[in-house]
């Protein structure tokens, strides 16, 4: 299994209120109203002047722990939630993997399960390394977008999106923040366009994440009350509320507070948050990350780690 | 910020969501209830919220909604229940 060997995170300092974010989208009052009031919303960040190979960078360049190490990442894998970034033929991702001088390692893109694809990413990477002959091979995970569509922008009825990045070094067997399990479902059944399956999907969204956290500790050899702390991901507050009742989690320990920080910044919110409660942790601490993906079909996932 | 269940507050609640109803659902409705089952409507999470929001600015109330879950939107009658036990009037 896995082990984080580093995180850095990026959050461009330009903050944009949700009012004003609402106003560009043609949001009724209501509507940013319901944002603010119940989904915990208040401000996303933006660079307008920043590429998406800025905004990887931005993190990727602060990540300590791959200094000196760059010779061992034979992966780089970015996390993405919306399949398309960029237009033919950009590529920033070799982009960035040669001004990272990872020149050994094979660079793609994950991202058929949204915003689980974050853990998908992670799974993918644990799977490789176990399987490479190199017991020092590294992969690196990125993560972040830019909010320059409407998709990108706003998930109706759900969360308001912000840029920010994250990049995790990740090591085989490694003492520190240890992936101890993972779970994952998806349901196949909500692929559609998104206006005909928001109701289906909103009305087990609760239960499915509920019980996918509860599949991953059980899958850890450990039970609920062995959690220190859960990294959501950072799609609302309401929903939140909603699963640690079902689960009986306090909901003091799950970290909401960059919600209203930075918005729902993609695949990187588990490691923005996770940076956020670092302090927060001790040695031997047990952890969850949650995040589920909506858009063609729907995916829950959780994974459990130990500090 | 939650109170014991007023119940003039209750029977106006219920009143305001049978009146508010068509504007937040899609399809034509007739004897709206409290017994009318808000699921089967096909009122949204979203949509729900924002008829809290109506009513909260309508009664001139704030719902204190940490607790407010799936079971509320059972019917007309267990959302006037949930608004008129976590309502604090101006």
């Amino acid at each position: 299994m896995i082990a984080l060997e580093g995180v850095a995170t990026y959050l461009p300092e330009h903050q944009v209120p949700i009012d004003d974010v609402g106003q560009q989208l043609g949001l009724s009052a209501m509507q940013v109203k319901v944002f603010k009031r119940f989904h915990g919303l208040a401000e996303i960040r933006r660079d307008p002047e920043s590429t998406l190979l800025d905004l990887l960078l931005a993190s990727a360049t602060r990540l300590e722990a791959l200094r000196g190490r760059e010779h061992q990442v034979k992966y780089v894998i970015y996390a993405r939630a919306i399949p398309v970034g960029v237009p033919f033929p950009a590529n920033p991702l070799h982009e960035l993997c040669h001004k990272l001088g990872l020149d050994r390692a094979v660079g793609f893109t994950v991202t058929q399960q949204a915003c689980a694809s974050g853990l998908q990413a992670l799974d993918v990477a644990d799977k490789l390394l176990s399987g490479d002959p190199d017991p020092d091979a590294l992969a690196l995970l990125v993560a972040g977008e830019k909010t320059f569509t409407a998709e990108s922008q706003w998930l109706p009825e759900t969360s308001i999106f912000g840029e920010g990045s994250a990049a995790c070094l990740i090591s085989r067997g490694g003492s520190r923040d240890r992936l101890l399990s993972y779970a994952a479902r998806q349901r196949g059944e909500l692929d559609g366009e998104h206006a005909d399956v928001a109701a289906e999907f909103q009305r087990g969204y609760h239960n499915s994440i509920a019980e996918i956290i509860l599949a991953a500790v059980e899958r850890a050899g450990l039970v609920l009350d062995d959690i220190g702390l859960i990294l959501p991901h950072n799609v609302n507050h309401v929903s939140w509320q909603r699963v640690c009742r079902r689960i009986g989690f306090p909901q003091a320990q799950v970290v909401l507070g960059n919600v209203a920080r930075y918005g729902h910044v993609f695949c990187a919110d588990a490691f923005i948050n996770y940076e956020t409660a670092r302090d927060r942790l001790r040695p031997g601490d047990r952890y969850v990350i949650a995040a589920a993906g909506a858009g063609r079909g729907a995916t829950y996932s959780a994974m459990v780690f130990e500090h | 910020m939650t109170t014991n269940i007023d119940t003039e507050l209750r029977e106006r609640v219920a009143g305001r969501v049978c009146a508010l109803l068509p504007r937040f659902v899609r399809d034509e409705l007739t004897d709206v209830s409290e017994q009318t089952r808000l699921i089967e409507l096909g009122l949204t999470s979203a949509s729900t919220l924002e008829l809290l929001l109506t009513i909260e600015d309508e009664l001139e109330i704030q719902i204190d909604v940490e607790e407010f879950d799936e079971q509320h939107v059972e019917t007309v009658g267990t959302l006037a229940d949930y608004v008129a036990g976590h309502a604090v009037r101006f």
